[in-house]
């Protein structure tokens, strides 16, 4: 990625050489890769952090992010490098396919009052998991029969924490019919809803990095995963890695649904395209626990 | 219902002790086999090991990981010792390998160019194949040197597959030869269709 060289007032100019260490760097612990589309938004942000933490270059900036023991300036640079646009019922055919198609056939030989659990990462701020909720509560008819679990978790702490204060303006809350709406959601005034309480407590947020296998063990035996829109910015290795590990943590017979424009095709061949409801998800092959 | 979900601990990857490489021969169950490949990761030293066991390995899930931790260290002695599993019976490990070496082109492109004088026609197909979605610029002029130079008609019709997605104008001599030295009538249709897509 070519960075232009730049004087700013208060630092000393980021070099390429520079530029090309912190991608490698973050590469290696995020599995996120930065195309030449993005170059204005990484400079942007890193030079915020540096000019956050009263450094005066970027060597020095660099040695905090690396060598800091409590790893915060770490957490704060990923955080104000990731992406987290999101809103409710996105690409919530896919939450048809789950009732109408990958539960019925996940609970058909189990006991009723077993556990079923679901998984959303990158949760962002929360949308997608109190998506999920809803539509379970909604649309699933033997939600009553399980004890259904919802982890949600995200490399951002920021995010995380938003969103498990659960705070959403009109714009996030835009899909949503006004019966859902006051059903649970309360409105703070100031177009702010915040959803309530008992959904808030149902989900299990939680800050983890997907290319972390130390992180992943947290999340194991899950039937259901949804992993939209996230593996589009890793390069093909960090894909496989975290397509790896996600394997890993299903159940044999679960399912993972990726984003529209996602496919499971060049990264692995143990998982099998099913089709439901419109959308193709993907089921894990084997008893490989 | 929906309920809090239970709070699991993070527990490390292996116990202390274990051995990766005594694991991935020997582990008992995939789960610690898959582990130890991952393990065996960032250990150049292992490659062989690694390159080895793809071949012996049952489980698609535990081969799947080795392919990762080899195209994580790629490298031309993973790239050399992937390319023996072109030879294998097994139909999916191949194409388990095929997918592995497109992740190195760089690597690969070397041993591929050396594999096009491969006794076997099958390898040479499957060399054909590798380099009609490889990501180097040798590419298409390495299946032009076997449209223009291989004996088996099966090998040139795989290369002639991949030019027509990746040749330009400058190979059309060579597709062009192709019915002369092929009299099937099906070679002389498929370089038809090659010559009028790559002609535009």
């Amino acid at each position: 990625m070519n960075m232009p060289q730049r004087k700013l007032p208060e630092i000393a100019p980021i070099t390429p050489q520079d530029y090309e260490k912190f991608f490698e760097f973050f590469y290696r612990k995020t599995g996120i890769v930065f195309t030449d589309k993005k170059a204005y938004f990484v400079e942007r942000r890193l030079v915020e952090r540096i000019q956050a933490t009263g450094c005066e270059t970027f060597r020095e900036y660099f040695a905090i992010v690396r060598f800091q023991s409590s790893g915060d300036e770490w957490q704060q640079l990923v955080n104000s490098m990731t992406v987290n646009e999101t809103y409710f019922f996105r690409e919530d055919y896919q939450f048809d396919a789950m009732v109408q198609g990958m539960l019925p056939e996940i609970t058909r030989d189990r006991r009723k009052g077993s556990a079923v659990r679901i998984w959303s990462t990158p949760c962002s701020t929360g949308e997608e998991p109190y998506s999920i909720a809803i539509h379970l509560l909604e649309n699933w008819k033997r939600a009553d029969d399980f004890d259904i679990e919802i982890h949600a978790s995200d490399i951002d702490t920021r995010v995380v924490a938003q969103a498990r204060r659960g705070i959403y303006g009109h714009r996030s809350l835009q899909r949503l019919s006004a019966t859902l709406r006051s059903k649970y959601f309360t409105a703070l005034g100031d177009d702010q809803f915040r959803i309530r309480e008992e959904l808030r407590d149902s989900i299990d947020f939680d800050v983890a990095n997907i290319v972390d296998p130390a992180n992943m063990t947290r999340f194991r035996g899950m039937d259901v995963i949804f992993c939209r829109n996230l593996l589009i910015y890793f390069d093909d290795v960090s894909r496989r890695e975290s397509v790896e590990l996600l394997y890993e943590c299903l159940n044999p017979g679960g399912f993972i649904c990726l984003g529209h424009s996602e496919s499971m095709a060049r990264i692995s061949s143990l998982f099998r395209p099913r089709k439901f409801a419109d959308t193709i998800v993907y089921q894990k092959v084997g008893s490989g626990a | 219902m929906l309920v809090r979900a239970r709070k699991t601990v993070e527990c490390a990857q292996e116990p202390s002790g274990s051995d990766p490489a005594r694991d991935l021969v020997s582990g008992a169950d995939a789960a610690t086999r898959r582990r130890a490949a991952q393990h065996l990761r960032d250990k150049p030293e292992h490659i062989g090991l690694l390159c080895e066991r793809l071949g012996e390995e049952s489980d698609a899930s535990v081969r799947a990981a080795i392919l990762t931790s080899l195209v994580r260290m790629k490298s031309p002695a993973v790239a050399a010792g992937l390319v023996g599993h072109l030879r294998s019976e097994n139909a999916a490990l191949r194409s388990e390998v095929k997918e592995a070496l497109q992740d190195m082109p760089d690597d690969v492109q070397p041993v591929l160019e050396r594999l096009l004088g491969d006794p076997d026609n099958d390898v040479r197909i499957f060399v054909a194949n590798i380099l009609s979605t490889l990501a180097h610029p040798r590419a298409p002029k390495l299946l032009a040197r076997l449209i223009a130079r291989d004996p088996h008609v099966n090998v040139c019709m795989a290369a002639l597959d991949g030019l027509m997605e990746i040749g330009d104008a400058s190979m059309t001599a060579a597709i062009a030869e192709l019915p002369r030295r092929f009299p099937e009538p099906f070679v002389a249709f498929a370089a038809t269709a090659a010559l009028n897509r790559l002609k535009g």
